[in-house]
Formats: structure tokens, C-alpha cells, sequence
């Protein structure tokens, strides 16, 4: 059996239990076993806005967590698995960066040497357990059904601290997981474009024109549901999708449509707590 | 050998057309061909009508780039075979611009952005100190280094997700621009830039959605995004960032997590069988956090 640690951040315990329960009960179905080791905190992306270098060392902190428990990482938040990765890629590879996050981490008494894997789920998913396998394990067919796949901006960005696992201007690991389903993962005007929740802060009027850009762009493409894998986006897309319009787009997180598909009851996936009812898509399948 | 490719090109004549249009051509594709000598091929063999803008030809004067299926950069800079999906290559004209004709659009917006964060070193009264020099040292030069190489291809801007729904942002190439006055020792504003860029463009830096596009577009590999966050350091250190992201901090330093486990969350993951977690992380922050003054 595969362990990793599991890496919550703030968002997906709080508010989007959803995602986790079913990344929970998808892990267990294909024997993948999700850790929570004592020690994680918030990733750090918050604090960019009020100081870099402490949000770099409360990522690799996080990583020296992980590397002390001697797992890999893997993350629900595009935005947590980027966060960590920038720390973690700043630390391998700027010789006095290294040294000074190195000394930041020393002062609390921990030590990190740099051996710290992350991965989000989903590429986690596609790489350790395949597309085919995912397949296989099919018995809720989404055949025909049109779906539009939501990165998150982090999951591919920057390039440079991703190993060029999925191409960050037209990534496809998500697509093809959600194909693996039987759906139709449908292109739709700039796929890419961002959520805006980081303004929701700061002037929530852009912030929601960006969200609303999407869904109009998704509307158009005739998708009758989202999968997103960001709990950002999810809260941008689903949560505030009936302040935004009348859309009606269900918003599902990638482990809530294989767990569907996987045959897992939709009562265990957490559906209750998705804003937009994925009721009528459900049926569509049979749960 | 040579082999053929299909270029889809966005084309808009204002007199004539109401909407832009799209017209394939066909083009020879030799080995080392860049998409610039693609269009260069069209306008010379096939339609003397279509326009866009060049002059270097080597990714040095920053005016010929587009979008190659819907990522901005220099043209010239960009290799046919690397860019080919589904056997065509689709140019557009940058975004968030008006379009003059075709490939070519209006940068009046672009300068004026750069013009609002006072681009030029007021460095004047050294020239009567007396003083023959002026020291600059290597790391000050590494800094000025980081962000001198921009050539205004606007590459940055056109990719830019909070400019598309908000064109009053100053957008990233200005940070950039901001950025490389801000640390060259000769000016003699100093920080007084900050409260000068606060001044002249409202929310400023602020504004900037965190997405990454700008510094994958950037051809002269700018750290953009490096830029913009220490733009924000400086004016967290004096206070004077937006109240939402404050409290965001806070929660941070009270909490060791931005959303509180509240009692409604505990519950609901106690009633889906998720594991309990320690609500309260601060403690594991502190000495991290406690720490004074922004580090370099
Ligand atoms: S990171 Fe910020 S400045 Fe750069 S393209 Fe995205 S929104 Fe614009
Ligand atoms: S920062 Fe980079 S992408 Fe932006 S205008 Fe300058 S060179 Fe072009
Ligand atoms: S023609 Fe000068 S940068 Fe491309």
C-alpha cells in the first residue's frame, strides 16, 4: 500500500470538506493510504503579500514536517502544491537562499535537507496510478456526458518549479483523468483563465469579473458540469456562482466525479456540501 | 525538409469588417523557421494585406509579438515546430488591447501604464555634488540586472488575467519597470517611488491576481512576479496594505491557518469520519513570525 502525507491546507478543512472526503475514499478504493503527520500548518501563500522570506520558511518547515515523517507530499490546493514546490525548488537549487531558510529554520530547531517530494493528487493519480487503471475501475460510465476541467492557475505555474510534468500554457493530466470516466472533457474560450479569488480580498468587484469570465466561457461550450481541483476555485466557482448568475453549473472536485464513477455512494462523497446541486448530472449516471 | 502548416490568423480591417475573422494560409515550414517568417512568408507570397508589426527580427526591440494559440510573445521568438497543435498554429493579435488592423493593436494603454511609474533615474543633483562618481555595487547592479533586460513586447501585459477584467491595473511590465528605478542607487527618489506609485495608480500593485501568467510569457525571463510581491513587502512594512489581506496576515499569525476550524466545520468533519486536526497551528508559527523587520 502507497502512503503520502497528505497536505489539508486552510481552505479544504474548513470549507471544502467535500474535496477531502472523497480524495479520502478514492485513495482507499485504489489502496493508496492518506497520512495526516502532526505538524502541517498553512502553506504560507498568504503571506506573500506581507513578507516573502517568511512565507518560504513556513513552507519548508512544512516540508522538513514531511521529510522528518519521511513521506511524500501530496497536496488538495493547486495553490498549497505550488506554494511548496517554489520553497522547495528556491532551496535546491539558490545556494544562499538555501542558507538563510536553512539558518530561519535552525532558530525553531528543525532541519531540512532538501529531500521533500510534492505532488498534487490529482498528478499524483496520473502518475502513480495511471489513467488506464483508473479506467478499469469504471462502473458509473459518464458516457456522454460534456464536462469543462478547472486547473487552478498554480497546478502547472511557475514551469520552472514543476519538472515539466504537464504543459502549464495546455496541461491535459486533469482532462484525461476526467475522460477516464467516459466524459467528454470539453474545450472551451481560454481554459486557462484564473478564478480571481486571490482579490477577493482586495476589490471583490474584479474578482468576481474574473469568475464570471469562466463560467460564461463554460456556458458557452455547452459543459453540464465543472471539475475543478483547487479548493480556490471551487469556492469561487461554486460558492459564488448563484451571486454571479444563473448558471446551474454543478462544480464537482475530481475525487467527487471518480468516486461517482468508482460506484461510491454520493452521500459518502460530500455532496451536500456543493452549493450548485450536481443532482440532475448525478442521475444522468445513475447515483 | 520542408513541410507545410496551416497558420490561422485573426484578421480585422475596421472599415470593412464589424468583427474580427480568421483566414487560413498555408505555409512552407523549413526547419528553423519562426512563426515571425511564417507571417513574413504570408504578407511576401500570398496576401499583401495582412498586418503586423517587426523590426528586429531576433528578439531584441520587442515589437512583433502576438498570440500564438492564446500565449502572448515575440513572434520571432517563437519556433514554428514547437508551436504547431493539431497540425495548425493559431495567431492572435495581443489581448487586452483594441485592435488597429489585424495582428497589430493599439499599446497607447501599455506606454501610458509605464509612463505613470516615472521610468527615468532623478538622479540630477549628483551632477553638481562635486563627486565624480556615483558607487554601484554588484548587488545593486544584480538587481537592476533582474528586470533591465524587459524590451516592452507587452507580452506580460496581454496575458495578464486581472487586467482582462480590470484595465485600470497598472499590470505587471510597469511593476517591472517600478521595480528596476526602485533599486538602481543613482536615483535620487528612493522610496519616496512608493508613495509616488500609491499616488498615481490607485490601488496599484494590489490589483495583481497572483495567477503566473506574466512570468511565463516574459521572453527575457523577468521575474515579474518576484517584483510585484516585493512591492507589497515594502508597503506591508509601512502599513498600507489592503485591510482583507491584513486580516488574512492575522489570521495567519493567530491561527497558523487563514479559515478557523469553527465549531460548524468540526462538526462536519466529525459527521463525514474526517480526522480530527489541532485547530489552533499558531504555536507552531511563532518563532517563525515573531521574528521582526522583512528579510531580504
Ligand atoms: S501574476 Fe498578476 S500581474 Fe502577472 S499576469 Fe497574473 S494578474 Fe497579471
Ligand atoms: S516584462 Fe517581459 S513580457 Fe513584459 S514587456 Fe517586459 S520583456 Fe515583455
Ligand atoms: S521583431 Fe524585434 S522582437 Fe521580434
Amino acid at each position: 500500500m502507497k502512503r503520502y502525507a497528505l497536505f489539508t491546507g486552510c481552505t479544504v478543512p474548513a470549507q471544502m470538506q467535500n474535496y477531502e472526503v472523497s480524495a479520502l475514499k478514492v485513495a482507499g478504493k485504489l489502496g493508496i493510504e492518506l497520512v495526516y503527520p502532526e505538524g502541517f500548518t498553512c502553506c504560507g501563500f498568504p503571506y506573500e503579500a506581507k513578507d516573502t522570506f517568511k512565507q518560504k520558511t513556513i513552507s519548508i518547515r512544512n516540508l522538513a514536517v514531511a521529510e522528518e515523517a519521511g513521506l511524500e507530499v501530496v497536496t488538495l490546493c493547486s495553490t498549497c502544491g505550488s506554494t511548496l514546490s517554489k520553497a522547495n525548488h528556491l532551496f535546491r537549487t539558490d545556494r544562499k537562499y538555501r542558507g538563510k531558510l536553512g539558518d530561519a529554520l535552525g532558530e525553531i530547531g528543525m532541519e531540512y535537507r532538501g529531500t521533500t517530494r510534492i505532488r498534487h493528487f490529482t498528478r499524483m493519480l496520473y502518475e502513480d496510478v495511471g489513467v488506464e487503471r483508473i479506467r478499469s475501475l469504471v462502473v458509473r460510465p459518464f458516457k456522454g456526458v460534456k464536462l469543462a476541467a478547472d486547473y487552478g492557475c498554480h497546478y502547472v505555474k511557475p514551469a520552472a518549479v514543476f519538472d515539466g510534468f504537464d504543459d502549464y500554457r495546455r496541461p491535459h493530466t486533469l482532462d484525461d483523468l476526467i475522460e477516464a470516466t467516459g466524459a467528454s472533457s470539453v474545450d472551451f474560450k481560454d481554459k486557462m483563465a484564473c478564478c480571481g479569488a486571490a482579490l477577493l480580498a482586495v476589490d471583490e468587484k474584479t474578482s468576481v469579473n474574473m469568475t464570471k469570465y469562466k463560467l460564461d466561457n463554460i456556458r458557452a461550450s455547452g459543459a453540464e458540469g465543472m471539475v475543478t481541483q483547487c479548493p480556490f476555485c471551487g469556492i469561487m466557482y461554486d460558492v459564488y456562482q448563484n451571486t454571479i448568475g444563473e448558471y446551474n453549473l454543478p462544480v464537482l472536485y475530481l475525487p467527487q466525479l471518480l468516486g461517482v464513477a468508482f460506484g461510491i455512494d454520493p452521500k459518502e462523497l460530500g455532496f451536500k456540501i456543493n452549493q450548485v446541486k450536481a443532482t440532475n448530472l448525478l442521475k444522468k449516471v445513475g447515483a | 525538409m520542408a513541410s507545410e502548416v496551416t497558420f490561422r490568423v485573426q484578421r480585422f480591417d475596421p472599415k470593412t469588417d464589424r468583427e474580427p475573422r480568421f483566414k487560413e494560409y498555408r505555409v512552407r515550414n523549413e526547419p528553423g523557421m519562426t512563426v515571425l517568417d511564417g507571417l513574413l512568408q504570408i504578407k511576401a507570397e500570398t496576401d499583401p494585406t495582412l498586418s503586423f508589426r517587426r523590426s528586429c527580427r531576433s528578439g531584441i526591440c520587442g515589437s512583433c509579438a502576438v498570440r500564438i494559440n492564446g500565449s502572448s510573445r515575440p513572434c520571432c521568438n517563437a519556433q514554428i515546430n514547437d508551436n504547431i497543435v493539431g497540425g495548425r498554429l493559431l495567431v492572435e493579435p495581443l489581448a487586452n488591447f483594441d485592435i488597429i488592423k489585424d495582428l497589430v493593436v493599439n499599446l497607447d494603454a501599455f506606454w501610458g501604464k509605464i509612463r505613470q511609474v516615472h521610468p527615468w533615474n532623478e538622479s540630477g543633483e549628483f551632477r553638481h555634488t562635486g563627486k565624480a562618481l556615483m558607487e554601484v555595487t554588484a548587488d545593486d547592479l544584480s538587481e537592476i540586472r533582474k528586470t533591465e533586460g524587459c524590451i516592452f513586447c507587452a507580452s506580460c501585459h496581454s496575458d495578464c488575467e486581472a487586467l482582462r477584467s480590470n484595465r485600470d491595473f497598472v499590470g505587471p511590465a510597469a511593476i517591472v519597470r517600478a521595480y528596476r528605478f526602485m533599486h538602481d542607487p543613482r536615483d535620487r527618489l528612493g522610496n519616496k517611488r512608493l508613495d509616488e506609485l500609491k499616488a498615481r495608480t490607485g490601488i496599484g500593485v494590489w490589483l495583481c491576481a497572483i495567477c503566473g501568467n506574466c512570468g511565463e510569457s516574459c521572453p527575457k525571463l523577468i521575474p515579474t512576479n518576484e517584483c510585484i510581491a516585493s512591492f507589497k513587502n515594502s508597503w506591508f512594512s509601512e502599513n498600507k496594505a489592503p485591510d482583507g489581506l491584513k486580516t488574512t496576515a492575522e489570521n495567519l499569525e493567530k491561527m497558523g491557518r487563514v479559515y478557523e476550524l469553527d465549531e460548524f466545520a468540526l462538526r462536519m468533519r466529525e459527521k463525514l469520519g474526517l480526522p480530527p486536526l489541532t485547530p489552533n497551528n499558531a504555536p507552531k508559527l511563532e518563532p517563525i513570525l515573531k521574528k521582526k523587520g522583512v528579510a531580504k
